[in-house]
């Protein structure tokens, strides 16, 4: 077998059977299914099962209801008076609240036409489980409002199920839509934490065997181009998995908890981003790879790496600290520019492909930028990665990592 | 064809010249000393010659010519400063030192079974490497050096942390391998083992070499004209040539005047009618040999 692909597959072995590694590449999908789950909580009080699990309220709670204004004169089809029991006056509606016998009732003044206030009376507070059949409480009022018609009523609920067609590239953001610049901040966080944990994984790999001083061995076996290669391809792959993993599992989640209607600026995110992050990792990784790869055969140590690492991964995280901006307005000249500079580019660019569109021709030349950079970088590093630098023990200095990168040294 | 030949090599490290011009070979069914004090540059010539570095003058030839990659997977080295995979399972980590040097999984697993009840390590082949004592570690880091049967072998410092039935193993075991027809270079600082196992040597300090030849040549060219004895009388209060005696544990040590033969010396005991039981001419030992080029060598810098 090729050498380098021998490395290659100890390499993919020794990192996909670490418990760190598959903790982390299930933890994430996890947590974004909570964040999720809870959001949609917020969103589906009265229907969703899942948050009246999470409220303790397996089963739909019965309510009441006293109408002084006279508007409802019937229930809809669907609502049963078990579900939601009707009351004279506030002395029986209490006296049932207070035997148990419903969670909470709503009084309908006689005024509510003009002002469309109503009054919500429950036996104590609960932040999480109030309100419970509000939903179901209002479209007893619009079937009313709406002459008992039915199919006016459910017309009323989803007036249209309108399907976008879009003639400019260009999108228009809601500033009131916290998701239009969430959801790009999470896509750009995930490329980032991709990026920057694949290219870890490789620098302490480079680091753990010098530590373990197996590099003698393995520079006696094999040339220090092909334990590098081995090394990058490996843990490029694992970044692969772990970013359609991640990216992957996010797009199943969220359609699980059918949140597409509701998150607005996940409607304006089309499945093709998934390649997008893939194109922007590799060229992102093939970057801060080569670069960790330059820092790990010049650090005796990971100790040693930490001050160096710090600085090599600024750049990237710079994009995530201004993705609020990104996000609003992707077209801004800032953006534009960390989404050409190669090493912001794979968080900026994929910012701003999540929050709209994106001319074709930065595409292209944020891609070529970072194919030549990546090109650069790993010649410059192929000439720090050689049995002097990896086998000696010096202390790690940043003006030696910066004149190496140059070829100065 | 000699599997290994140096020819003067050079490397030098910023301003300081690790290796200067040193020259040998090593032969086939040969154990081959390379001798010299800590920072002589022992270490430098080894990677020169596995290739690890890049002499800066001279030539090496490995197998009838310059190292390439295959080549590589002919060649077994046990370097000074052990290093094998600490979090993996031994079992693993010989597999895969195995397989960079080309071995096929199959063939690795068969071999790495009868190498590890040789070293009576087979219990231990599922603990992690760093549950292993030092002289197992030391144990395991010789069978990577075997397991893929190089025809070249650099072993440098082959019995630190073994005990003296571990020694006798390994001893055992390269003077097969040397049986086998390997070429076996071997560095180390324990000059009765170089005396037991070493067929010829050379002897490096700062950087040069200063000794180089058969064991026995060494030694000749180191000795001087004193004569170990041994008689089961007193010995005559003067001999003649005889400058003094010293006593040593087993035997007395005849110091001669300059220009006295051995030869002259033994004919005047016989004459004097003493009753030798041993005679010998005193030839230094390695260490000692190490010991004066060395402190030569400092004096001279």
């Amino acid at each position: 077998m090729n050498k380098t692909l021998f490395i290659l597959c100890n390499e993919l072995v020794r990192t996909i059977t670490r418990p760190s590694f598959i903790v982390s590449l299930l933890v994430f999908p996890f947590i974004m299914a909570l964040v999720v789950f809870i959001s949609s909580s917020q969103e589906t009080t009265a229907s969703s099962p899942a948050i009246s699990a999470l409220t303790g309220q397996m089963d739909i709670m019965r309510e009441g209801y006293i109408d002084h204004s006279g508007v409802i004169r019937t229930l809809p089809p669907d609502i049963d008076e078990q579900t939601l029991v009707a009351f004279p006056n506030v002395e029986s509606a209490n006296q049932a609240l207070a035997d148990g016998l419903i969670s909470g009732y709503y009084d309908v003044p006689e005024d509510f036409i003009s002002t469309g206030t109503i009054n919500y009376i429950r036996a104590d507070y609960n932040p999480l489980s109030g309100l419970e059949n509000s939903a179901m409480f209002r479209n007893v009022l619009d079937f009313n409002l709406l002459d008992q018609d039915i199919e006016i009523t459910n017309r009323f609920w989803t007036p249209i199920q309108a399907e976008e067609i879009a003639l400019e590239m260009s999108a228009s953001r809601d500033a009131t839509n916290p998701m239009n610049y969430l959801i790009p901040y999470f896509i750009g966080l995930i490329l980032y934490v991709v990026i920057i944990s694949s290219a870890s994984l490789l620098l302490n790999s480079i680091t753990t065997e010098k530590e373990n001083r197996v590099m003698e061995l393995l520079m006696s076996s094999s040339s220090p181009m092909q334990i590098m290669n081995g090394k990058i391809l490996a843990l490029g792959v694992i970044g692969l998995v772990q970013t359609l993993v991640w990216s992957g599992s996010g797009l199943i989640v969220l359609n699980l908890f059918n949140q597409q209607s509701q998150l607005g600026g996940l409607m304006q995110i089309p499945l093709s981003l998934i390649v997008w992050v893939v194109v922007y990792f590799l060229l992102g990784y093939a970057i801060y790879a080569a670069l960790m790869a330059g820092v790990g055969a010049l650090v005796p140590n990971m100790r040693e790496a930490s001050q160096a690492t710090m600085l090599v991964v600024m750049p990237l995280l710079l994009p995530l600290i201004l993705s609020p901006s990104f996000s609003m307005t992707p077209d801004n000249t800032l953006s534009v520019i960390l989404s050409l500079v190669p090493f912001t580019a794979p968080v900026s660019m994929i910012t701003r492909l999540a929050a709209g569109s994106v001319p074709v021709w930065q595409l292209v030349l944020s891609i070529l930028l970072m194919v030549i950079t990546a090109m650069m970088i790993t010649r410059a590093v192929a000439g720090m990665f050689r049995a002097q630098s990896l086998l000696a023990g010096q202390t790690f200095k940043l003006t030696l990592f910066f004149k190496a990168l140059v070829g100065k040294v | 064809m000699q599997p290994i030949f140096v020819d003067k090599i050079q490397k030098n490290f910023g301003k300081t010249c690790a290796v200067d011009e040193i020259s040998f070979a090593v032969n086939n069914e040969e154990i081959f000393g390379l001798l010299g004090p800590n920072g002589a540059g022992k270490t430098t010539a080894i990677r020169i010659i596995l290739d690890i570095f890049k002499a800066d003058k001279g030539s090496v030839s490995i197998l009838g010519g310059p190292m390439t990659e295959e080549k590589k997977d002919h060649v077994g080295y046990l370097p000074e400063e052990r290093g094998l995979y600490q979090d993996m399972p031994l079992d693993r980590c010989l597999i895969y030192m195995a397989g960079l040097k080309s071995l096929s999984v199959s063939e690795s697993k068969t071999r790495l079974t009868k190498y590890l009840d040789r070293f009576e390590l087979a219990a231990y082949r599922s603990k992690k490497v760093k549950e292993l004592s030092k002289g197992m570690q030391q144990k395991a880091q010789l069978i990577a050096t075997l397991i893929h049967e190089p025809e070249v072998v650099i072993i440098d410092e082959p019995f630190s942390a073994l005990d003296p039935v571990n020694t006798q193993m390994v001893k055992d075991l390269l003077d097969e391998e040397r049986k086998k027809g390997r070429a076996i270079i071997m560095c180390t600082h324990q000059m009765h083992q170089v005396e037991e196992l070493c067929d010829r040597l050379v002897l490096i300090d700062h950087g040069r070499a200063m000794l180089y030849g058969t064991l026995e040549e060494v030694r000749n060219r180191y000795a001087t004209q004193d004569i170990l004895v041994n008689t089961s009388a007193r010995l005559p209060l003067k001999i003649t040539g005889v400058e003094r005696v010293v006593d040593m544990n087993a035997h007395k040590k005849l110091v001669l005047k300059p220009g006295i033969t051995a030869q002259s010396v033994l004919a005047d005991l016989v004459r004097m009618k003493v009753a030798i039981e041993h005679f010998e001419i005193a030839l230094p030992s390695l260490e000692e040999i190490f010991i004066q080029v060395v402190t030569e060598g400092v004096a001279k810098s």
